[in-house]
């Protein structure tokens, strides 16, 4: 489970920064969003993939580590996923107000004549 | 990256903090759910800020996509008037309702509402003790809104619909803040929390904590924000469909004066 973690991480890095440096906004915007994606799920394997320790304290009240998932990297990932959707709208917004203005999707605001 | 995660995920995990969270949240925070407690009590702070962040980012959205509004006289006016005037749309908004087939995902649409509305209280509910919480319930009702907004078309919609998310998120706000300052009345500090367990009639044992006030802002913050800024993005295709015609130059003046788009649209 680990390896196809781990290469859902990379395939979501490269095709994020990949897109990241396309001229059109909208391939910008599909980048940022991958990357933030990978960067998610990254923070999110911090706390080592477990199954069926959900981090929700049971009926006995045992509080040792080790039955529980790590839940610290989970608060931090909502946190993250909530200020990268904030990002993404509102990116999304100035180049759509970037369109309306120049009348162009490039991210130069004028074709290349080249 | 892909290297970098799978060597730390093969790795064992060392001694962190989640051991503290772990044996202080049900002492402490009052709640099982260990995720939920760090997000509106631990780290609580942070989340208050967060949901600030949001509720700025909604704002800003709405106000940069405004300026392609039409002109303020126009949206004054009563909606019927206004349809009749343009003379482009339909006066009736049930004539914009989709025909034929596409009526069973508009009919399924709508009743997914009330459950979906449901739900998220639901979840808001059992966030503290049980997998929920404030974030899930805010988003599975404003993905309630959105369906409708998807299924009906935004004219249906909005001839029936007079929610007003900015004061959603402004009520969202108050209602965490205010959550915070409750402590203080207690002589506690900023966002210290309070559990009690209330035994009323009829509902049996009833879990209530000061983090459930703060947690229905979140709910609040989030159901306005996501609302505010898909319909914001909703009303772009309405607006292109008004005047499809109209060159990229002009565009910003023609949409602050629909008398100079007329004016235009005569000479042209």
């Amino acid at each position: 489970m680990e390896i196809v973690f781990a290469l859902a991480i990379g395939v979501l890095t490269a095709s994020g920064t990949w897109l990241l440096l396309r001229p059109r906004t909208f391939q910008v915007i599909m980048g940022l969003a991958l990357l933030s994606y990978a960067v998610n799920l990254f923070i999110f394997g911090m706390g080592r993939l477990v199954i069926d320790k959900p981090s929700i304290i049971g009926a006995d009240n045992a509080t040792d580590p080790a039955l529980y998932a790590d839940p610290v990297p989970q608060a931090l990932v909502l946190t993250a996923i909530v200020i990268g959707f904030g990002t993404t709208a509102l990116f999304l917004v100035v180049l759509l107000a970037l369109r309306g203005l120049t009348g162009t999707d490039h991210v130069d605001g004028h074709e290349d004549d080249a | 990256m892909a290297g970098l995660a799978y060597a730390i995920l093969t790795r064992p995990a060392g001694p962190g903090i989640s051991s503290f969270f772990l044996e202080h949240s049900l002492a402490q925070g009052g709640g099982r759910n260990v995720v939920n407690v760090i997000l509106v009590d631990f780290r609580g702070f942070d989340t208050l800020g967060e949901i600030t962040v949001v509720g700025i980012v909604a704002l800003t959205v709405y106000k940069l996509l405004r300026r392609f509004r039409p002109a303020p006289e126009s949206i004054i006016l009563p909606r019927p008037q206004r349809v009749g005037a343009e003379g482009d749309e339909p006066r009736d908004p049930d004539e914009t309702l989709p025909l034929g087939y596409m009526r069973v995902p508009a009919v399924l649409g709508r009743l997914l509402l009330p459950v979906a509305g449901v739900i998220s209280v639901f979840f808001l509910l059992r966030g503290h003790n049980a997998p929920g919480g404030g974030f899930v319930g805010g988003l599975v009702m404003s993905t309630a809104f959105i369906v409708q907004y998807m299924v009906s078309g935004t004219l249906w919609v909005e001839s029936r619909m007079r929610i007003n998310p900015q004061n959603w998120i402004g009520a969202g706000l108050l209602s965490a803040a205010g959550a915070g300052a409750g402590a203080w009345l207690a002589s506690r500090s900023f966002l210290t929390s309070m559990a009690w367990h209330a035994r009323l009639p009829l509902l049996g044992e009833v879990h209530l904590s000061s983090t459930l006030l703060f947690d229905l802002g979140v709910y609040l913050l989030v159901v306005g924000a996501t609302t505010l800024m898909l319909i914001a993005l909703a009303h772009q295709s309405l607006r292109s469909h008004r005047a499809p015609s109209v060159p990229h130059d002009t565009a910003t003046e023609v949409w602050r004066s629909p008398a100079a788009q007329t004016e235009s649209g005569a000479a042209s």
